[in-house]
């Protein structure tokens, strides 16, 4: 069987989620036995393409292909580029797969599923949702603007309210649009229920929406950190406000003040890549952050287990409906404790030992973060040899 | 308030003018006059010597090199004869807060007749405000005091725009400001001519007040010949008690759209309909639509992919605006396996935007396969002109008008409408049951209805809107809209299309109904078709020329069809029609 799986980016030029899973996905494929897999990754428009073909093999495996965009519509989720039709359409001929597997269709245009379904009647689209981009245009976060409150479906008027550039006919033709291709696709993998729950409230046919988490991954489980009578609690992933790394740091302040000083938090990720407008103050702030926060830095995907080897609890504090988060499939193949908002995939994806706060709440955290520490505390101090070397909290 | 002596001047020469009873003092005042000139009546004191006399003036100024820097060139036509003048030492110019002084001087001349005629006319000729001036400048040669008039009358004219309206003549747009109101009489005067206006050929709006003892009146008047530009000419407005405002007529402005759109927007909402449109709006609007209509027009024609050969229909859609619209259009076209066989025609009518049309319909063609024939004309012709272009070039055995935003969006909505008129022969066109966004009915059929509120003209309405789609089948109402239309092409070419008398906005659609009635044909809403109709969007108040676009199309269409004005003298009105029920 022969696979294209083709993601709005490429893990050697951008390393977000959506296109990590879709690059693990490839590499599985590459190692199952009678399976010829390729994958074609995205890279938003570099002034000239190379040599004016839009999709080239830029790397040193033939399997991986890049096309080089630019002129993508991010209102109609519609590609503009007068070269890509055919160069897709090319593609597709030359390799002849029997599946193309579209993770998002950023980039590439929603109705690159007609010239899929042109290019080859016989070919099974399937395509994985990441995030609610085809409901909402906010990032496909479906939080309200300027306000960021959740918002729980898709109303022209109220998406008018949101976006008051674009007028409440223009939300109406958006769907009008997307789903004449979507009608295309075979098949729609959702990672969570909870996502898919959204898009057959969107319009998607049900009975074509498969639910298939994230794989779990082996980790080091159960390795329990000796805590020192210290509590660290960490947060792992881009950083930006709707993350709710502004939340955390509010949770830190009230910890503080209440005068817990056996509680730390810690910081992983960078801003990079981040719009200012999601950002809010988290610079400043981050640079002079309160006493009991430790601003860690940037880290790379392949250095998370041992990251996550020295906190005792995973914080998620989206302010959002995460969907699948890549960060609680990693807790807990690190058997890591996820402490995170109690909506969308996050409630979805908790495990049993799991705590939930309330969304968007800095005292609920606050107070489920104690709760926590409190309950680690009391099963037992450090080995009597231990030499803690931890510092506290000043 | 208290005058301040804020500036002065000298005196240069000053005279009779001719046999006007009317003194011109002239010479040079500090810069702060000037504002003071503009103003409709300015009070002057003059010093004679120990006596003094107060009178009014009219007041003009000029540029001067010698005194640029610090003033200007000031003429005065005092409502004095010259001989009232004698001993003349100052002259005081008071208007509003300011008060200045003219002085005499050892150098001031006091010139006969034909010396101050000689003398002033360089002067006069580049002098302003323009009213003033022209006014002036034909006394120094005429002896009839008519000419000069009271000066500083507490009537001010003023014309706003002067617009030519083809084979109508010149519609003339105004306001009369003065302290009580009155009926008035107009005229118009060139040189030694003067020539009355009609009543009915003048039609004003009511009189509103704008501040204390100050009331003002907007007027339109028609005036059905030319004046030659080359004589000065200039409306005279004369109320009954003897009070009398004039006014310079600028040159015309030519007719094009942006002058079609200051008409109408004179007639957004006038007092008598059947009056102001019978003798005013209606002829001039006619006119100048009619000379717009007839400046040249090209159309290029840029087709993208194969067209179909002898195709079964042929969509004419005119774009305007939200060229994108195409793009959704040709997106869900192409999942229509009728539709994707049609002949698609798209009329950009919008010049600014056709690079981009061609731009994204070449895109839509590359993603989407589906072509389409784009023509650009190289003027906006509005909608009737430009559907007629695009049928002009239709070669389908049906037509479909559709409107840019209306989206069908199901597979067989184009066969379905076309064969409802293969079964019945006597239906001349039929629609679909058009949506609004929310699922209610945007549009099933017109009613014409008359307005109480709009003298009693009839307006359509539409049946249903905005409620739940309720039954099923055929509707046959009075008219159906041309958002959506399918006909015969023979029966639309018969018809010779939409009427271009119609302006931009509305009864397009409902006339063609009433010709092909007048044919023997029917017209239906098949309410098992749906399309999605997007409203143009009304945000809060509409422009002022849509407003009277829809009066002047209501107006064409009820005389057209239903009432003839009172008086039938008039040979400008559309030719009349009975409607056969």
């Amino acid at each position: 069987m022969r696979v294209l799986v083709a993601s709005h980016g490429h893990p050697a030029v951008t390393r977000g989620g959506a296109e990590m899973a879709a690059y693990t996905q490839f590499q599985a494929l590459c190692v199952e036995t009678g399976v010829e897999a390729f994958f074609l990754g995205c890279q938003r428009g570099r002034p000239e393409p190379c040599l004016g073909e839009p999709i080239t093999q830029p790397f040193e495996d033939a399997r991986e292909y890049l096309y080089v965009g630019g002129a993508f519509d991010w209102f109609r989720l519609t590609n503009h580029d007068a070269a890509f039709p055919r160069a897709f359409t090319a593609l597709l001929h030359t390799l002849r797969p029997d599946v193309l597997h579209l993770h998002h269709v950023l980039e590439f245009g929603v109705e690159s599923l007609l010239l899929a379904r042109r290019a080859l009647p016989g070919l099974r689209i399937v395509l994985t949702l990441h995030e609610y981009l085809l409901i909402c245009h906010n990032h496909g976060q479906m939080v309200k603007r300027p306000s960021r409150t959740l918002c729980t479906r898709a109303r022209p008027d109220e998406c008018h309210a949101c976006f008051p550039e674009f007028a409440p006919s223009d939300f109406v033709l958006r769907t009008l649009y997307l789903r004449r291709f979507l009608d295309l696709a075979d098949e729609f993998i959702a990672p969570s229920r909870f996502l898919a729950r959204r898009l057959i409230e969107w319009g998607l046919p049900e009975t074509r929406i498969l639910v298939r988490s994230n794989a779990a991954r082996p980790g080091r489980a159960n390795l329990r950190r000796s805590n020192c009578g210290m509590v660290v609690v960490g947060f792992f992933g881009q950083i930006s406000a709707l993350k709710g790394v502004g939340l955390l740091l509010d949770a830190a302040t009230i910890l503080r003040e209440a005068g817990r000083r056996d509680i730390w938090l810690e910081i992983h990720g960078t801003m990079a890549g981040q719009p200012p407008e999601l950002l809010d103050d988290l610079p400043a702030r981050l640079a002079a952050p309160p006493s009991n926060v430790r601003v860690v830095g940037p880290y790379l995907p392949e250095y998370v287990d041992g990251l996550m080897s020295g906190v005792d609890a995973v914080c998620v504090p989206s302010l959002w409906w995460e969907n699948a988060p890549t960060v609680m499939v990693e807790a807990h193949a690190n058997g890591r404790t996820v402490i995170c908002a109690d909506i969308g995939g996050m409630a979805e994806h908790a495990a049993e030992k799991d705590l939930l706060f309330r969304a968007g709440v800095a005292a609920d955290l606050a107070a489920v973060i104690e709760k926590f520490a409190d309950g680690l505390l009391s099963e037992g101090a450090c080995p009597s040899d231990h030499a803690c070397t931890t510092p506290t909290v000043s | 308030m208290t005058a301040q002596t804020t500036f002065g001047g000298y005196v240069d020469f000053w005279g009779e003018i001719g046999e006007t009873g009317r003194t011109a003092i002239c010479g040079w005042v500090a810069q702060p006059f000037k504002a003071a000139a503009m103003a409709p009546g300015l009070q002057v004191r003059i010093g004679l010597g120990v006596d003094l006399i107060e009178t009014r003036a009219t007041g003009m100024v000029f540029a001067r090199a010698d005194v640029a820097a610090i003033g200007v060139g000031a003429i005065l036509v005092c409502d004095v004869p010259g001989s009232a003048l004698d001993g003349l030492t100052w002259v005081d110019i008071a208007s509003r807060a300011r008060t200045g002084r003219m002085q005499i001087a050892a150098t001031t001349q006091h010139l006969d007749r034909d010396s101050l005629r000689e003398a002033l006319r360089p002067l006069l000729e580049r002098a302003v405000p323009v009213d003033h001036r022209t006014v002036a400048l034909a006394g120094l040669d005429t002896a009839s005091p008519r000419y000069i008039g009271p000066c500083g009358d507490d009537v001010t004219v003023s014309v706003d725009e002067v617009l030519s309206c083809g084979q109508a003549g010149i519609l003339i747009l105004g306001t009369i400001t003065t302290n009580e109101p009155g009926t008035i009489q107009a005229s118009l005067s060139t040189g030694p001519g003067q020539m009355l206006l009609p009543p009915e050929r003048v039609q004003c709006g009511p009189w509103s007040e704008i501040s204390t003892n100050l009331l003002r009146m907007s007027f339109a008047s028609l005036v059905p010949r030319a004046p030659a530009d080359s004589v000065p000419t200039w409306l005279e407005i004369r109320f009954s008690d003897g009070r009398v405002g004039r006014a310079s007529l600028k040159s015309p402005r030519h007719e094009d759209g942006a002058t079609l759109r200051l008409a109408l927007a004179a007639f957004g909402n006038p007092r008598d309909l059947d009056r102001v449109f019978d003798h005013v709006a209606g002829p001039a609007i006619g006119g100048l639509h009619a000379a717009c209509r007839e400046r040249p027009v090209t159309v290029e024609r840029h087709d993208l992919g194969p067209q179909p050969v002898a195709p079964r229909v042929s969509l004419l859609i005119p774009l305007h605006g939200r060229i994108d619209y195409l793009e959704v259009q040709l997106a869900l076209f192409s999942a229509q396996p009728c539709t994707a066989r049609a002949e698609i025609i798209y009329v950009v009518d919008d010049p600014p935007r056709q690079e981009a049309a061609l731009a994204l319909a070449r895109s839509a063609h590359a993603r989407f396969d589906t072509g389409c024939r784009l023509l650009l004309p190289n003027r906006n012709l509005g909608f009737a002109a430009a559907t007629n272009v695009a049928l002009r070039e239709a070669s389908g055995t049906y037509v479909c008008f559709l409107n840019s935003d209306a989206f069908p969006n199901s597979a067989d909505w184009l066969d379905r409408l076309m064969l409802r008129l293969e079964t019945d022969p006597s239906l001349g066109m039929v629609g679909p049951l058009l949506l609004l966004p929310d699922g209610g009915v945007q549009h099933e059929g017109m009613l014409l209805e008359q307005l109480t509120t709009h003298a009693g003209w009839r307006f359509p309405r539409h049946k249903r809107k905005g409620m739940r789609p309720l039954g099923e089948g055929m509707v046959r109402p009075d008219a159906i809209t041309g958002a959506c239309m399918v006909l015969r092409r023979s029966l639309a070419q018969n018809l010779g299309g939409f009427d271009e008398g119609f302006v931009i906005g509305d009864f397009e659609d409902a006339d063609l109904c009433a010709r092909a009635a007048q044919a023997g044909f029917g017209v239906a809403i098949d309410r098992d078709v749906r399309v999605l109709h997007l409203e143009r969007k009304s945000q809060g108040a509409e422009a002022p020329w849509r407003a009277g676009a829809t009066l002047y199309n209501a107006w064409l269409h009820e005389r057209r069809w239903f009432s003839t004005p009172a008086q039938t003298t008039d040979t400008d009105a559309a030719p009349r029609r009975r409607r056969r029920a």
